[in-house]
């Protein structure tokens, strides 16, 4: 029998039960709506994340304690998270032994109260050096930012991100005003300007100092958090990170670098990582997603089982008529695949639609510009599996379809 | 005049939770062509299963069917499901129409099984459906809207479509008020006079009498063999419409 006959009769069947039809695949298009959504959605957040990275330039080069690939006890932990040192820094800045470092940004951070008055209010507090300013790219909103006599100087000139001045100054001018950070006093200088979402640092809830006086003043302590480091030529960055790498072994007496105490990230590392993160991420809800999807197959074997048996006449009076059994697998089979294609169909735009809609209200709500792409792999793969589905699921009815005895088949009431 | 259907020693039976039921138990005869047969019997005595055998619907479990000449016993299933299209029409007591499908749907459906092209398909639907005394404006009509006697000739419109050699057809009047089964067999007596080979299994011995032959079953086997005396025929002035 030719195919176009086979495709007509198994509409037809669909047809003659259309709400059923559509109650089938429902589970289909919840499945595929979702893992087109989930993949829209996590290709947005990785773009997003991505660009932001690479916004903050590919010659910058991160500087952390702790070991590379991390996996220690607590305590070891604690003590590598404080193997950034004065004489680290001091030994990074020469020229001699990194000379293609154009600049460091060493930096300090905590998170604690701060208090204005009776107002206490929970914040970043981070202390860094003047040259962050310019590698974030900020523009104070009001007053003005801390420079590099306040760093020489151990002044306690700060900054405070737009949440702080909101929440704990209302209507007052906070330049010129005291805060208490831990029971020292700081001043405010200026404020920053509030910063659009997205994943790099958010400094609304953050106050900004130079680091020598967090460092030394406010938190006493002798260690730093990070070093941010910018090289000066992209094909030095390579053999920055090594230069990194060999005298900060040098000052903690390292000779195996697996047991290195700190780690050199680069942004293709960064990169990395957070596009293998997002991606698994992504993998894994669409996993979940894809579990639906099953039961939707289920869904369709069941009505499929339930077809075959109402139509039990029909298939032995076909067969009488000069149907093959293969003819009465395809019809059936094909009424499966029908059903799960067009619940794929329809996931697919239901799926494409919501992913659109996801991304204005997310570029709003971050209020940055969240890509909306049409996740093509995923929507063939759409395609691809909700087929599948539908001759993994419809051939063992339409299977069991063909080999009715016609006999049998015609004396069924 | 050849023999178009030949059995010998004919047995069936069906196996019930492991049992094997008997109901054919040794048939014996021939049918040449353009014959009209009826099969007659009381309830259960395997009028059905003989009927459907000859239809190769199911496979005897022993004996021999030779359709043409042939042995049948050699023919794999898609070679019988081939002939079943090609050289047999069937018609059921309960006419068997596909619900919510359309007359012109449900006669060709034989042709969707054959490799007829789709082109010819409405004027062979048209002329099959005229043939039986049905107008041919009623091929959009749903089974639904059609009275008892008016379903049984689509189908038998449908029996007909792809020209059989031979027409089984099982109680087609069992159904039908004896107006409506007379414009029926009226059809029938067209058919055979047109060549068709007619088989036909009947309760009523008037309706039997339409035969030219009466085979009598009866648990299984031949119980007579006879042929009609004083033939029936349906006149014209009955197959009103
Ligand atoms: N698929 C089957 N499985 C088991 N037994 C069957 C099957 N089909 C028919 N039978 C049995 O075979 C016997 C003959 O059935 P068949 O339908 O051929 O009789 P029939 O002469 O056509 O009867 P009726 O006049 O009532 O139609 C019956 O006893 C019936 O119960
Ligand atoms: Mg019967």
């Amino acid at each position: 029998m030719k195919i176009t006959n086979t495709i007509r009769i198994s509409l037809a069947g669909l047809k003659a039960n259309k709400l059923r039809s559509a109650l089938t695949i429902l589970g289909i298009v919840i499945g595929i709506t979702s893992i087109i959504l989930v993949v829209s959605i996590g290709n947005g957040a990785q773009g997003l994340i991505l660009g932001e990275i690479q916004s903050m330039g590919s010659r910058t080069l991160t500087v952390e304690p702790g070991k590379p690939s991390g996996g220690l006890s607590d305590s070891m932990m604690t003590f590598f998270q404080q193997s950034l040192k004065e004489n680290d820094l001091e030994s990074l800045k020469k020229k001699a032994n990194v000379p293609h470092l154009q600049s460091i940004i060493p930096i300090v951070f905590t998170s604690d109260n701060i208090n204005f008055g009776n107002e206490v209010l929970s914040a970043t507090i981070l202390g860094s050096s003047e040259k962050i300013f310019d590698f974030y790219k900020i523009i104070p909103a009001e007053g003005s930012l801390f420079t590099e006599d306040d760093v020489k100087g151990k002044t306690d000139n700060c900054v405070i991100g737009s949440k702080i001045k909101e929440k704990l100054f209302g209507n007052i001018d906070p330049v010129g005003q005291k805060i208490r950070v831990k029971n020292k006093t700081l001043r405010i200088v200026g404020v920053l300007p509030e910063k659009g979402g997205g994943f790099s640092f958010n400094y609304n809830s953050a106050i900004m100092a130079p680091y020598t006086t967090i460092k030394d003043y406010v938190l006493s302590q002798k260690y730093y958090n990070e070093f941010i480091v910018e090289v000066d030529q992209d094909k030095y960055i390579d053999q920055t990170v090594q230069d990194i790498q060999i005298t900060l072994r040098n000052n903690h007496n390292i000779t195996d670098p697996e047991k290195d105490d700190f780690n050199v990230q680069t942004q293709k590392d960064l990169m990395k990582t957070v596009g293998t993160v997002t991606t698994v991420m992504t993998l894994f809800l669409a996993l979940v997603a894809a579990i639906s999807l099953l039961v939707g197959g289920v869904g369709i074997m069941n009505v499929m089982f339930i077809s075959v048996t109402e139509r039990t006449k029909e298939i032995g009076l076909r067969k009488a008529l000069g149907a093959t059994n293969s003819d009465i697998l395809n019809q059936f089979l094909f009424e499966a695949i029908y059903l799960t294609l067009a619940g794929g169909l329809l996931g697919i735009l239901f799926g494409s639609l919501f992913s659109y809609v996801a991304s204005i209200g997310l570029s709003q709500a971050l209020s940055s510009n969240w890509a909306f792409s049409f996740p093509i792999s995923a929507a063939l793969m759409g395609i691809g599996v909700s087929a599948f589905i539908g001759v993994v699921f419809g051939i063992y009815p339409a299977y069991s379809a063909s080999k009715k005895n016609p006999i049998e088949a015609l004396r069924y009431e | 005049m050849s023999n178009i259907i030949e059995v010998k020693n004919l047995h069936k039976s069906y196996i019930v939770d492991e049992k094997e039921i008997p109901v054919l138990n040794g048939i014996d005869f021939a049918i040449p062509e353009g014959q009209f047969i009826a099969i007659m019997g009381p309830s259960g005595s395997g009028k059905s299963t003989l009927l459907y055998s000859l239809g190769l619907l199911d496979r005897p479990t022993s004996g021999h069917y030779f359709l043409n000449g042939k042995e049948t016993s050699k023919l794999d299933d898609k070679k019988l499901a081939k002939v079943r299209n090609e050289e047999i029409g069937f018609i059921f007591q309960s006419f068997n129409l596909l619900r919510r499908t359309s007359i012109y749907d449900n006669v060709r459906v034989p042709l969707v099984y054959s490799n007829v092209p789709e082109s010819k398909h409405k004027e062979m639907v048209i002329k099959a459906l005229e043939s039986v005394g049905l107008d041919a404006k009623l091929y959009k009509k749903q089974p639904s809207q059609l009275s008892g006697g008016e379903q049984q000739r689509v189908a038998i419109a449908r029996a007909i479509i792809n020209n059989p050699t031979i027409i089984l057809a099982d109680e087609p009047t069992g159904n039908l008020d004896s107006k409506s089964g007379a414009m029926v067999m009226k059809v029938l007596q067209d058919l055979n006079k047109k060549g068709h080979t007619i088989i036909l299994v009947t309760h009523e011995t008037s309706t039997s009498e339409h035969a030219d032959r009466i085979i009598h079953l009866l648990d299984g086997v031949i119980d007579s063999d006879k042929k009609v005396a004083n033939r029936r025929y349906v006149e014209k002035e009955k197959y009103i419409k």
